[in-house]
């Protein structure tokens, strides 16, 4: 019996086979193939369990046994095995065959053995010198015809390095070890820049497809008119990071298309866990030179643990309307303006000990009502920066608790801001989002157990004769 | 004509109370004493997640004999179209790791290279070992 633990070097040297973890799929798992094999303790041979074939029919057309993963051999070594029948009943013959195959899919039979009747049931260990090198796959087969006798095969140990890729189909690594460009340890057929070592991966929040839509009331800490327009944005970030999963950029896309408030509202990003120095610069906001805005050299807000983006201080300034009033694209009988773009670029620190892993980066956008700066207004759940103004909270119909983390949500648990997961038509001015989202209602009431899909343009869920449509 | 319309009315109402006062787990009427007709009249639980994501985490049971198999792990839709997360991990990393998903989404496809999985989402989270859940 090998013991269990030399189960967890078979990726090594020697490669090993000896169903000891009881589950065929673990084998599996390293590219062993068993045909017809199961792994259990009957007519076992040593330790808790033995690969058992299938009832052996069929003659070599139906082989049962294990196949290895592909194996480097280096010309030295052994081939060492275990094996033996359950028994002898109404057998026509029993076989045992050890063949090799080379990375052209030909093989040759290294060693041969016959059953008989006398022995069937002995164990027999037999020995293979290994005068070869190269690449290639052993196949440990039983085959035979007549009765229900099935083989029995134990630890196998094969002195040769392990050389099946499990995550490229099992092939040999000899196809692949040389096939990345920049040696960032990203082969070039998963490196979206397999010529660049300081990038590898794109990803994209909140889903590749398309954009999510930010929706604000701005009147916190009270309550609004919940029609959801006093900041209307659609966001899609794309960020970018090494083979070591680290940071390297950010690109915000972040559209306004409406702004239904008679305030002037900012609009930032906290990104919840990320420091300032984390990141290099920041580049693209839009600032008309607000007193509230205050930035460091990289680009973040000074004042600040976590890091803190401007996007824009002044929302009129962006989506001008030519008028005096500060309301735009939310009043169907009045002229449309086109959405403004803006376009952020975060650049993160990839320096040893200063970087940050693409997992840290998460989006809590906020808005800042009418050039107050500590009149934060965040998504419901979502942690004010360090700037919000504390005595704000729990005023009027606020009832943010910061020592339980319920954050800008009304005493009923509403909120000021909600954030939808793709592009979506909102309100006209003065119309509650219930009005043009029909089963808005019954989704928060319900606690999210009903109409998930409140939002989507399904039947029976919008009102489009409430809904801002262009 | 309106007499059978009005009988018709009453039985199809009566109908659906039948069918709703069966429901006991509908929390609108379960408080019938307040018409829910606008957000105001709204009681949210105050754990509700009102984003249309939910926060799921996603746990990873490494492959510890195959340390040196690296490649990307990818969570994505099924339809492999959204990508929630990928990043270039060994084959014998254990990771734990929050993922935001759409409410809509009950599994998700994980992929690490050619080995390849539908997962379904249960209880906020998604398990996923490398090892195929064929039948012994």
């Amino acid at each position: 019996m090998l013991i269990g633990v030399m189960s967890f070097v078979q990726a090594q040297n020697p490669v090993i086979l000896n169903a000891e973890s009881g589950n065929r799929n673990t084998d599996a798992a390293l590219c062993w193939v068993l045909p017809g094999v199961v792994y259990n303790a009957a007519s076992r041979i040593s330790g808790q369990h033995s690969a058992r074939t299938g009832q052996l029919t069929g003659g070599q057309q139906y082989p049962n046994g294990a196949q290895s993963p592909w194996i480097k051999f280096n010309g030295t070594g052994n081939i060492t095995w275990k094996m033996k029948l359950d028994r002898w009943a109404g057998v026509n013959y029993r076989k045992f065959a050890l063949v090799r195959v080379n990375t052209l899919g030909q093989t040759d039979t290294l060693y041969r053995y016959n059953f008989n009747a006398t022995t069937a049931e002995n164990v027999v260990n037999p020995h293979q010198t290994i005068n070869f090198s190269g690449v290639f796959k052993l196949q440990f087969y039983f085959y035979g015809d007549g009765g229900t006798t099935r083989g029995i095969l134990d630890d196998v140990v094969i002195d040769g390095e392990y050389w099946s890729s499990p995550s490229r189909n099992c092939e040999p690594k000899n196809e692949i070890i040389n096939n990345d460009n920049d040696a960032d340890g990203v082969t070039n057929d998963r490196d979206a820049y397999p010529n660049d070592p300081s990038r590898a991966f794109d990803c994209y929040y909140p889903a590749t497809s398309g954009p999510g839509t930010l929706m604000f009331e701005d009147l916190w800490p009270k309550k609004g008119d919940y029609d959801l327009n006093d900041l209307v944005a659609e966001y899609k970030v794309k960020f970018v990071y090494n083979g070591q999963n680290n940071l390297v950029e950010a690109f915000m896309t972040i559209v306004t298309k409406a702004l239904g408030a008679g305030n002037s509202n900012g609009f930032m990003y906290q990104l919840d866990n990320i420091t300032p120095n984390k990141i290099l610069s920041v580049t693209g906001f839009k600032n008309t030179g607000s007193r509230w805005v205050n930035l460091a050299a990289n680009g973040t807000e000074i004042g600040q643990q976590k890091a803190n983006i401007l996007i824009f201080d002044n929302g009129n300034a962006v989506l001008p309307n030519g008028t005096s009033s500060n309301i735009t694209n939310v009043e169907p009988n009045q002229p449309y303006f086109n959405p403004d773009t803006t376009k952020i670029k975060i650049t993160f620190d990839t320096r040893a000990g200063n970087t940050t892993h693409f997992s840290a980066l998460n989006f809590n956008p906020y808005l800042i009502a009418n050039q107050n700066r500590g009149a934060e207004v965040h998504l419901p759940g979502f942690m004010p920066s360090d700037k919000a103004d504390r005595s704000l909270f729990g005023t009027y119909d606020d009832d943010t608790i910061l020592s339980t983390r319920k954050y800008y949500q009304t005493k009923n648990n509403l909120p000021w801001a909600i954030d939808i997961n793709r592009s979506i038509p909102y309100m006209q001015e003065q119309k509650e989002i219930t009005t043009g989202y029909s089963k808005f209602l019954q989704w928060a009431q319900s606690n999210g157990t009903m109409f998930n899909d409140w939002y989507l343009d399904n039947s029976g869920n919008r009102d489009n004769s409430n809904l801002y449509l262009r | 004509m309106t007499n059978m319309k009005s009988k018709t009315i009453i039985i199809f109402t009566a109908i659906a109370f039948g069918f709703i006062s069966c429901k006991k787990d509908n929390p609108i009427l379960d408080n019938p004493e307040k018409e829910v007709v606008n957000i105001s009249d709204v009681k949210a639980n105050q754990s509700f997640n009102w984003s249309t994501q939910n926060n799921i985490i996603f746990n990873v049971e490494g492959f510890k004999p195959l340390a040196a198999e690296k490649n990307v792990l990818k969570v994505t839709s099924t339809d492999g179209k959204d990508v929630f997360f990928a990043g270039n991990y060994s084959m014998a990393d254990d990771l734990k790791q929050d993922l935001n998903i759409p409410r809509l989404n009950t599994q998700v496809r994980v992929s690490f290279g050619s080995i390849n999985k539908i997962v379904p989402i249960e209880n906020g989270i998604i398990n996923f070992s490398y090892l195929s859940n064929d039948p012994q």
